[in-house]
């Protein structure tokens, strides 16, 4: 079996809905400490009897953090499939990522899976704030009370099922484990969708003037495109405008569009040779929808797009 | 024919009239004098008048004594009020007469009596025995040109028509009569008086009682006179006044048979010696009566020169002259820069396809294509040769600048309400040292650009040796170092970055200092550089938390010392001046706990402050003199000259206003507790008399820096002569040169008992954030206005129990702040929810009922109560807080990792712990900023806030809303339109700082109330009655929880002496203010710059309370 199979094999387990998948181990850095955490780590099992549990470890980015973080994947990654969360606050980013995964040598893992996602500002789908049944409450807990105007009451969200046994409710473990698990495939394909859905008036011209497309992605209505876009092909450099932007749409639509750790787990996590895809989509994208290529084609990019989304095992959604 | 009274010598012709101030009033006081002496003649019974026709005093004239001159109807409102009585009693038809009459002045060409008989009166024409013949008549015949126009052909004047009526109504004008007689003033006749009387008093009127009345109308007038001085200065006057007393005067300059029969000459000299007392009293209260203007005059002037010395004389000079360079080397490199462009932009067209990679590239170069850059690399300088923006270097020196302005405007205004509490490093840090451009070119002249700042904590002296004041006082050091160093021609190197922890620079002695730690080096100049000792500096100035009075006036003052000191370079020579030129002067601060009263030794009141250069200095001026010497009788002396009042300036006496005022609250104490007679000294204190003159001359030998003798008047106890020979003995040759000042230190509560000297002569009330007056005082009123007049916005009517000063444990602090939010809030429970993303994470609730009146709910706290603890509260503030700080959606507050929100407010505080004492004080404070509303009404405030998309947020959650000075206008049914009349009917009883402009003020009383009759320049009295008092009285009250803030930025004062002059306005001085525009722009702009929406309410909310 080669590399790029074989994993798309393990991924293909990571369902999490029946009882014959491996563990399944979450390690969030976040700030649990400002919640309470009196140690610098600790873990959290999920309650209905199984393997799978939470690490809780509140670490700034720095040398020795990354070293302690590969330590206890390799650790972890004996006893299941593990996602490891990495809190941007906390000076984490995709550069860190790369240097995590490619130190750990995560190809050589052919029993476990291992991924790294990014995380911050409220946005993603495993806080309790954006999602109800998320598992990172406020405030360095795993509990909120949401209040709104549209709300008659509060609502008092907790992800604890026993505290005392620090036991979580399976139901949030599953849902953020699930959300996680099809994040980057729902994210490319939502991308690909909202791609043709905009560029809806192109497709059934006859002939299109070289850079028309670019110029209508550039519109100012197609701002939050372009990005995501730009986003997708690595060009969102940390602390650029671009950046800045990006991070606006996500607060205003709750909704999280960097793809900024998406890269490096797809090569690593997917093989070889979907990186080759990604990285020719990514080139067709650079030089031909967001340049004045002549000879571009639609088709060209959606059969790249549904290429790379098919090499990704697994159903998009739950 | 000559008169006999007539000079030929046309020198002697010449008579100088001197004006008189408020000449109007002097006239009135006059007309009173002169009716009294006519009614000793027995004429209550029946009515009298004079009209006075004298020479106008408003301004200094030269007439000739035997010409024409004009005179006017003086003292006429008096005149009327004599005849007629009170005004009710006036007779209304009579208005324009004596109106016509008060106005009008007589010209010999039309007049009838008066100016023709001054004239004959002045040439000598008549004897007093003429009076009777020229001066005296029957109204018939003064009127015969209106009783009897066909007997005569000459026209009445309208002066004639005017007296005709007025006198008609209380005179039989067919039988009464009148009698003139000439009014003379210390051997000049001033004019004519006008005796108008009924005929059956005529008998009075016989020669000598003619002569006694001009005589005693002489004497009236000239008591008068020397009265008047006390008015107005007025120096010519004693000159004017002691020429006609001398005998030469009546031979050689006025012949006058008049005055020789009236034998003035005579009385004169008789009573020399009463004039000659009197002019010297005069002269006496004259001088204490003007010294204070004139010392506010002398103190401004004294105060600009340092601008015009410090700032643009060294400063801005080397400036000037390097931005110049910077400026002709882009004019004559733009050229170039253009090419080059264009040459990239070739490049790139060429070889980059087009796209968005394209697209993106001319995006990021678009600021070097645009910009113009410094193309110098052979200057020896890097302000010069710098390529880039040297805006982080320029924007610290116009802050500064502005800074200056406000502090020059605070030094004409002298009135500081309040000021601010600082940490010694945040004063330093943020508003002197990131300062390069000016530091850095302050002692260019001397050649130095390179200075260095070493801080020294004293250990606080020996009560023992406190009260002995003895010279020698050597201290013990207990942390120095050098804080910074800023080297104005050489950038430090950039600071490098690690992985994770960001920027960082490393000390020489190994520190590394972490931007994230030490988040005010993110603003650091590249000309500055963080001293070696900076951590344990930066620590223990932290603790150091100063008062400064009136803000930026006040933290203005100690930087004009320090400013002062390093410009002392210049006394620096030879090797001395070398050794600083090569490695850089180093300004020397010191502080030192210490107590006001030297006989109490517990408590710590003070900072005393010593600033010095770290270079020693030759101390010997010669074998008879020393530095120490001449600056102590320098210090002593008057900040005027005491015959001329002329400034004395030099930075000598600019630091001793600058200390007094940091002392006093106020510059214009310079002088309090200086024994000159000549100034008054009933207000002076024994605090005044013990600080004086607020500067402490001091050296300290080579060997040790810390080994001071100080030398102040106690200490020598008025014996410089043995000082001298004691000091010359100890061979204090070469040494470091100081001076030392005090400054107050911030406080937290203080216990008013009452109106003891403890509290009020020898404290500084304004220092304490609190001041707790239990209301069953019997002078409680009293007392609390007298501490408001402190600028104490905090009074609470309790007493607060105290542990121990300044309790570390915050329980003082948070009793006091439940105390004083009864009084601050409004009636009600309040409670603020705190949330993020939607989810609750905190709640303070201040509930007045409850046994525990301010709670903070932690998020644990939150998920596990069962009953809403807000159930019954009517005022709820619901914060969305942004997560994690910044954020661009404009329904979300913003707060910084490093603004006041986390550092401060919740620093200590966890999701799952109870709060501790402190951290509650704390938070009851961030209450206590959330909920106090205000309501601004400032052009250049609303400049910095407008088109700004949170407006709304801040007028909902932060509870402030800003507006520019939009007048009104009067609609056709006659009300009043417009934001202003829109906003402030709903202050109601919600607002509880109220700022406007003073300009916005005047407009509003010139729009609205140009017609009424207390309308005038600057009448803020008339506008709070009008427009205020309405919206905030409550049961015929001003709400205590209210207080009106009056923005200016210019020096003015007449407003608030107004609004304390008239005493129906007196009472508004308990809840109006002022405060510096620059303060609350800076606060503003601050926040509004670094996207933290907490700050900016923090800021406000810090300015106006003052601490």
């Amino acid at each position: 079996m080669s590399t790029a199979s074989s994993k798309a094999a393990v991924s293909d387990n990571l369902k999490g809905e029946n009882a014959s998948r491996q563990n399944r181990i979450m390690i969030v850095i976040w700030s649990w400490r400002y919640g309470g955490m009196k140690e610098n780590t600790d873990e959290w099992a999920v309650e209905g009897n199984s393997g799978d549990k939470l690490v809780r470890l509140d670490l700034k980015m720095s040398s020795e953090a990354t070293d302690i973080l590969q330590q206890k994947i390799q650790s972890y990654a004996q006893q299941g499939d593990v996602f490891v969360f990495l809190h941007r606050r906390h000076g984490y980013n995709q550069k860190n990522i790369k240097a995590i995964l490619e130190q750990l040598n995560v190809e050589a893992y052919t029993e476990s899976t291992i991924r790294c996602f990014l995380f911050g500002e409220g946005n993603d789908k495993i806080y309790i704030a954006n999602q109800s049944k998320g598992l990172l409450g406020t405030r360095g807990s795993f509990s909120a009370k949401l209040e709104n105007d549209t709300m008659e009451a509060a609502i008092y969200i907790n992800a604890i099922a026993n505290e005392d046994q620090k036991l979580l409710k399976r139901k949030h473990f599953d849902f953020v484990w699930n959300q996680y698990s099809h994040n980057f495939k729902a994210k490319i394909f939502e991308l690909k969708e909202d791609l043709f859905h905009s560029l809806s008036p192109f497709l059934f011209l006859k002939e299109i003037q070289a850079g028309a497309v670019y110029n209508y992605i550039k519109l100012n209505e197609n701002q939050l495109l372009m990005l995501r876009l730009l986003s997708f092909i690595g060009k969102v450099r940390k602390g650029s405008n671009l950046e800045t932007k990006l991070r606006e749409f996500e607060q205003q639509h709750r909704r999280s569009y960097f793809f900024d750790d998406c890269h490096i787990n797809l090569k690593i996590t997917y093989g070889e040779q979907l990186a080759q895809v990604y990285k020719e989509l990514c080139a067709n994208i650079s030089s031909g929808l967001l340049a004045y290529e002549a000879d571009f084609s639609f088709q060209t990019l959606r059969n790249q797009f549904d290429e790379m989304l098919q090499m990704m095992a697994g159903s998009t959604y739950n | 024919m000559a008169q006999p009274g007539v000079l030929q010598n046309e020198k002697y012709q010449l008579r100088e009239v001197i004006p008189y101030p408020r000449a109007e009033e002097f006239f009135e006081l006059l007309q009173d004098r002169l009716h009294l002496v006519v009614e000793g003649l027995a004429l209550e019974d029946r009515p009298f008048t004079i009209f006075v026709n004298t020479l106008p005093r408003e301004e200094p004239t030269v007439i000739n004594r035997y010409e024409n001159v004009p005179l006017i109807y003086a003292g006429i409102p008096r005149q009327r009020a004599l005849l007629e009585g009170s005004k009710k009693n006036w007779k209304k038809e009579l208005d324009e007469y004596w109106n016509y009459l008060d106005v009008t002045d007589l010209l010999s060409d039309t007049a009838v009596v008066s100016s023709q008989l001054y004239r004959e009166f002045n040439l000598g024409v008549y004897k007093l025995e003429d009076i009777p013949r020229v001066g005296m008549g029957r109204l018939e015949n003064y009127f015969a040109s209106i009783l009897h126009p066909e007997k005569t052909d000459k026209e009445p004047t309208p002066r004639q028509v005017a007296e005709y009526h007025i006198l008609k109504e209380y005179f039989d004008i067919f039988t009464d009569e009148y009698l003139s007689v000439p009014l003379i003033q210390f051997g000049e006749f001033d004019g004519i008086c006008h005796i108008v009387y009924s005929a059956d008093h005529a008998h009075f009127f016989h020669r000598r009682a003619i002569a006694n009345l001009i005589r005693s109308f002489s004497v009236m007038y000239e008591g008068l006179v020397l009265d008047w001085d006390l008015v107005g200065r007025n120096p010519e006057k004693s000159e004017a006044i002691q020429l006609p007393l001398t005998g030469i005067f009546y031979e050689q300059i006025n012949r006058n048979p008049i005055l020789k029969e009236l034998k003035f000459d005579l009385y004169y000299q008789r009573h020399l010696p009463f004039f000659k007392a009197r002019i010297r009293l005069n002269d006496k209260v004259i001088h204490s009566k003007v010294y204070a203007p004139y010392l506010k005059t002398a103190i401004i002037s004294i105060m600009i020169d340092s601008y015009a010395h410090n700032i643009s004389a060294h400063s801005l000079v080397a400036l000037n002259w390097w931005f110049k360079r910077r400026a002709e080397n882009l004019r004559s490199t733009s050229e170039i820069h253009y090419q080059e462009v264009e040459e990239v932009k070739e490049i790139i067209d060429e070889y980059i396809p087009k796209g968005f990679e394209l697209d993106r590239l001319t995006d990021l170069l678009q600021p070097w294509m645009n910009g113009q850059f410094v193309k110098e690399p052979q200057a020896d300088n890097d302000v010069i040769k710098y390529p880039g923006s040297l805006a982080r270097e320029i924007q610290p020196l116009l802050g500064f600048l502005m800074q200056k302005g406000a502090f020059w405007s605070g030094i004409a205004r002298d009135n500081h309400f309040g000021g601010e509490s600082r940490s010694m490093f945040h004063v330093l840090w943020e508003d002197f040292i990131n300062n390069p451009l000016y530091l850095g070119t302050i002692a260019k002249s001397e050649d130095i650009h390179k200075i260095s700042i070493r801080i020294t904590i004293y250990e606080p002296p020996n009560p023992a040796d406190k009260q002995h004041m003895q010279c020698p006082r050597p201290k013990k050091p207990l942390v120095e170092g050098v804080l910074v160093e800023i080297d104005i021609k050489k950038q430090r190197s950039r600071p490098e970055k690690e992985e994770g922890k960001g920027y960082f620079i490393d000390l020489e002695n190994g520190d590394r200092l972490y931007y994230n730690d030490h988040v005010e080096l993110e603003k650091m100049s590249s000309f500055v550089s963080p001293g070696k000792d900076y951590l344990k500096v930066k620590r223990a100035l932290l603790d150091c938390v100063c008062f400064f009075p009136g803000e930026v006036v006040g933290r203005h003052a100690f930087f004009t010392m320090l400013e002062n000191e390093i410009r002392n370079v210049k006394h620096y020579k030879g090797d001395s001046l070398k050794s600083i030129q090569k490695t850089g002067l180093e300004l020397n601060i010191s502080l030192q706990e210490t107590g006001v009263l030297p006989t109490k030794t517990i408590d710590r009141e003070l900072y005393k402050i010593g600033i010095w250069i770290g270079t020693p200095t030759e101390l010997k001026i010669n074998e008879n003199n020393s530095l120490i010497l001449r600056k102590y009788k320098t210090l002593i002396n008057d900040v005027m000259d005491g015959e001329t009042f002329a400034p004395r300036l030099g930075g000598s006496f600019q630091d001793k206003i600058c200390a007094a005022m940091l002392f006093n609250n106020k510059f214009g104490n310079v002088q309090r507790g200086d024994t000159n007679p000549a100034r008054n000294q009933s207000m002076d204190t024994d605090r005044d008399r013990l600080y004086y003159p607020w500067i402490t001359a001091a050296t300290s030998p080579a060997s040790n820096p810390h080994d001071d003798i100080e030398l102040c008047k106690h200490a020598s106890k008025g014996d410089l002569k043995q000082f001298k020979a004691w000091y010359f003995d100890e061979n204090h040759d070469k040494g470091y040169f100081k001076k030392y000042m005090h400054i107050w230190k911030a406080s937290n509560i203080k216990e008013v008992t009452g109106i003891s000297d403890a509290d009020f002569v020898w404290e500084n009330l304004a220092r304490f954030k609190f001041v707790s007056l239990q209301n069953n005082l019997p002078q409680y009123r009293m007392l609390w206005e007298k501490i408001r007049s402190n600028g104490v916005i905090r009074i609470l009517n309790k007493k607060i129990y105290k542990n121990k000063p300044d309790d570390p444990s915050g329980i003082d602090i948070l009793k006091a702040y439940e105390q004083w939010l009864k009084i601050w809030l409004p009636k009600g429970g309040y409670a603020i929810k705190v949330k993020i993303d939607g989810a609750l994470t905190s709640m303070l609730v201040f509930n007045r009922r409850n046994a525990e009146i301010f709670r903070y709910y932690n998020t644990q706290e939150l998920e596990k109560i069962s009953d809403d603890p807000t159930a019954n509260l009517t005022n709820i503030l619901e914060l969305e807080l942004a997560h994690g700080g910044p954020s661009e959606d404009p329904n979300v507050l913003r707060y910084r990792n490093h603004g006041i929100y986390k550092t401060y407010f919740i620093r200590d505080v966890r999701p799952d712990d109870p709060i501790s004492i402190t951290s509650a004080a704390r938070m009851i404070e961030f209450f206590e900023v959330m909920t106090t509303r205000i309501c601004i009404f400032d052009n250049r405030i609303n400049h910095r806030i407008r088109n700004n998309v949170r407006e709304k947020l801040y007028e909902q959650k932060l509870h402030l809303s800003i507006h520019d000075e939009d007048v009104p206008t009067r609609n056709e049914d006659g009300t009043w339109e417009g934001k202003w009349e829109d906003q402030k009917t709903q202050l109601g009883p919600d607002c509880q700082f109220l700022i406007i402009h003073l300009s916005f003020i005047e407009k509003l009383l010139m729009t609205k109330y140009n017609d009424h009759p207390d309308y005038e320049d600057e009448n803020i009295g008339l506008f709070i009655e009008q427009e205020i008092l309405p919206l905030v009285t409550v049961k015929g009250e001003v709400r205590e929880n209210f207080i009106l803030v009056i923005t200016s930025g210019r020096g003015r004062t007449k407003w608030w002496a107004k609004l304390n002059e008239n005493i129906k306005y007196q009472q508004y001085t308990t809840f109006t203010m002022f405060r510096p525009v620059e303060s609350l722009i800076s606060g503003i702009e601050d926040a509004v710059g670094r996207k933290d929406d907490i700050e900016l309410k923090y800021n406000l909310v810090k300015v106006l309370f003052g601490t």
